[in-house]
Parts: structure tokens; C-alpha cells; sequence
């Protein structure tokens, strides 16, 4: 194929659209964490805690 | 994890995490990211480099911060998640499964955001102890260039009277842009601390000559030495490298007798 053509052929390919991540509101049943451990700033008042 | 423990080390670390990086020797050359120059011949960077050793994230995970709230995943997830608390996947039942009847239920959180959202505490997997006056300075990887999305903080835990998991405090600075933590690079090292070298007394007090004029005559002869005769006569690249080495290979500066 020459190089024109080959040019021709990469300008009728649909350019990739980018995909926007995933956002799951609920959280992973997998990592799911009871928040009983604090540690470090972690174990800031639940006051300071949003 | 299986290296066999050396006897009274200064610091042990116990893999908690199945599958999780052990520990490594912080490296001289930060994993062959020194210029060959530096590693070659700037002593000064060897050891700032290789002191302690470096512990590491234990899966491949991202943080995205929108300005208000933190969402993240990790190699094998399908989808993003706000982060709150939120444990090593699997890793509480593994736990549950290991622990005392009594402390089931208590595995510590992977990944925290704390009550400043932009402050996330990563926890590598690893809890660790020291042995009786020495404590952790646990800083960013010496002389590593990281991701400029996030700036990470330094902590010295007496880890010799806490024993719990071994953790960092980061927070994000950049919103909108994912930043990922790869479990191939060094997430902190590790540094241990004799309790003297960072005693009150040692910060509190410090000599100052603030006047060239009064530099003392002992002051002039070591810059001469250290300064001038290197740079006026012919000295073997290196030759500060070499004398630190020959003096760290002549005695353990702790355990001299």
C-alpha cells in the first residue's frame, strides 16, 4: 500500500474516544470498611471529620 | 516475606497484607534513577539514599480529588469509588480469618480520607516495631522524583512504644487529574532513628559563629583541607567517597565498644 493510501485509510478511522471513568456512587463490596480503625490524623474527632 | 530476621535488628517490619512488597534496602542509586555521576562519585547522595528502606504501596491504585471529594480504584476494579475508608480488597475477611477472636473486625483501612478531604493516609501493608529507644522516620523516598500532583508528608513514630501499621499521610494538590500509585516505586522510606540523634537538648542547641571574621583558625585548616587543596592540587575523583567509605567499613558507630 502505498503511503497516500495508507494516510487516506488512518483518515477515515474514527479517532478513539476518550472514555470518562466509571463513577460508582455505593462503595466496593470488596474494600468495604466498617470505619472502626483510625489511625494517625485519622483518629481526629468524628467532629473534625466530614 | 520470608527473609530471615538478623538478630536485634533496629527495625522489623511484619507483612500483614498477602502478596505485598516486602521491604526493601533503600537503594544508592534510587532504582538507577541517579545521574551515573552522582552515583559514582557523590557520596553524600549514596547515603542519604540508601539510608533505611523503602516500603511500598501494596496494589496499583489511583486517587482523582475534584476540589470537594476523593474517588479512586485499583488494578482490577471496574469503576471508581468515593473514598472514605476503605479497606485492601479482600483484606478484611483475610484478616478476620488470622486474627484473635477477640480483634476480628479490626483490620486496619487501606486507604483513609481524613476529615480534610485533600488528606488521604495510605497504609503499606505492613505493620512494623523497633527495637528499645529507636524510633521511624518515615519521609518520601530520598532523591526519588514523584508525581508533582502530591505532596507527601514526614512522620517520626516511636515505634518502639506504638506498634501498629506502618503508614503515610499524603495530600493531593492537583484536582481533576488521576494520579497513580504504582507498586513498582517506592511509596516511603523508611529511616531508622536512634531517640538521641533527635533529642530536644540535640534541636534546642546549636553553635554560631555568624562572622567571617571570627571563624576560628581550627575552621580555616579544615576548609583548606576539605576546600582549597582539592581544587588546587590533583586529587582522584571521588576522594571524599573514598575516605567515607574506608571509615564506614572501620566501626559501627552504635555498637563500638
Amino acid at each position: 500500500m502505498s503511503s497516500k493510501k495508507q494516510n487516506q485509510s488512518a483518515a477515515r478511522k474514527p479517532a478513539k474516544k476518550a472514555t470518562a471513568p466509571r463513577v460508582v456512587r455505593s462503595q466496593d463490596p470488596a474494600t468495604r470498611d466498617s470505619g472502626t480503625i483510625r489511625f494517625g490524623s485519622g483518629s481526629a474527632p468524628a467532629s473534625l471529620r466530614k | 516475606m520470608n527473609e530471615a530476621r538478623q538478630p536485634n535488628p533496629a527495625v522489623t517490619f511484619y507483612g500483614a497484607i498477602p502478596g505485598c512488597r516486602a521491604p526493601m534496602r533503600a537503594d544508592p542509586s534510587v532504582l538507577g534513577t541517579l545521574p551515573a555521576r552522582g552515583f559514582q562519585y557523590c557520596e553524600a547522595l549514596r547515603t542519604a539514599s540508601s539510608f533505611g528502606w523503602y516500603a511500598f504501596s501494596p496494589i496499583d491504585f489511583s486517587l482523582l480529588w475534584d476540589g470537594s471529594e476523593v474517588i479512586w480504584t485499583y488494578r482490577g476494579a471496574k469503576a471508581w469509588y468515593p473514598l472514605k475508608s476503605a479497606q485492601y480488597p479482600g483484606f478484611s475477611r483475610y484478616f478476620d480469618d488470622r486474627a484473635p477472636k477477640r480483634l476480628r473486625g479490626f483490620a486496619p483501612p487501606f486507604l483513609t480520607s481524613t476529615w480534610d478531604a485533600s488528606l488521604i493516609q495510605v497504609w503499606t501493608g505492613l505493620f512494623v516495631e523497633s527495637a528499645p529507644d529507636w524510633s521511624i522516620l518515615v519521609r518520601p523516598p530520598a532523591n526519588l522524583h514523584r508525581h508533582e500532583g502530591y505532596h507527601l508528608y514526614e512522620g517520626i513514630v516511636e515505634s518502639d512504644r506504638w506498634f501498629g501499621p506502618l503508614f503515610t499521610n499524603l495530600r493531593l494538590v492537583k484536582t481533576d487529574v488521576p494520579i497513580h500509585f504504582s507498586t513498582e516505586l517506592p511509596l516511603v522510606q523508611v529511616q531508622p532513628l536512634h531517640r538521641s540523634a533527635y533529642a530536644e537538648g540535640i534541636s534546642n542547641h546549636f553553635g554560631l559563629v555568624p562572622d567571617l571574621a571570627d571563624l576560628p583558625a581550627h575552621a580555616w585548616s579544615r576548609y583548606e583541607e576539605a576546600i582549597v587543596k582539592p581544587s588546587v592540587e590533583p586529587r582522584p575523583a571521588g576522594a571524599y567517597a573514598a575516605s567515607v567509605r574506608r571509615r564506614r567499613k572501620s566501626a559501627c558507630p552504635v555498637h563500638a565498644e
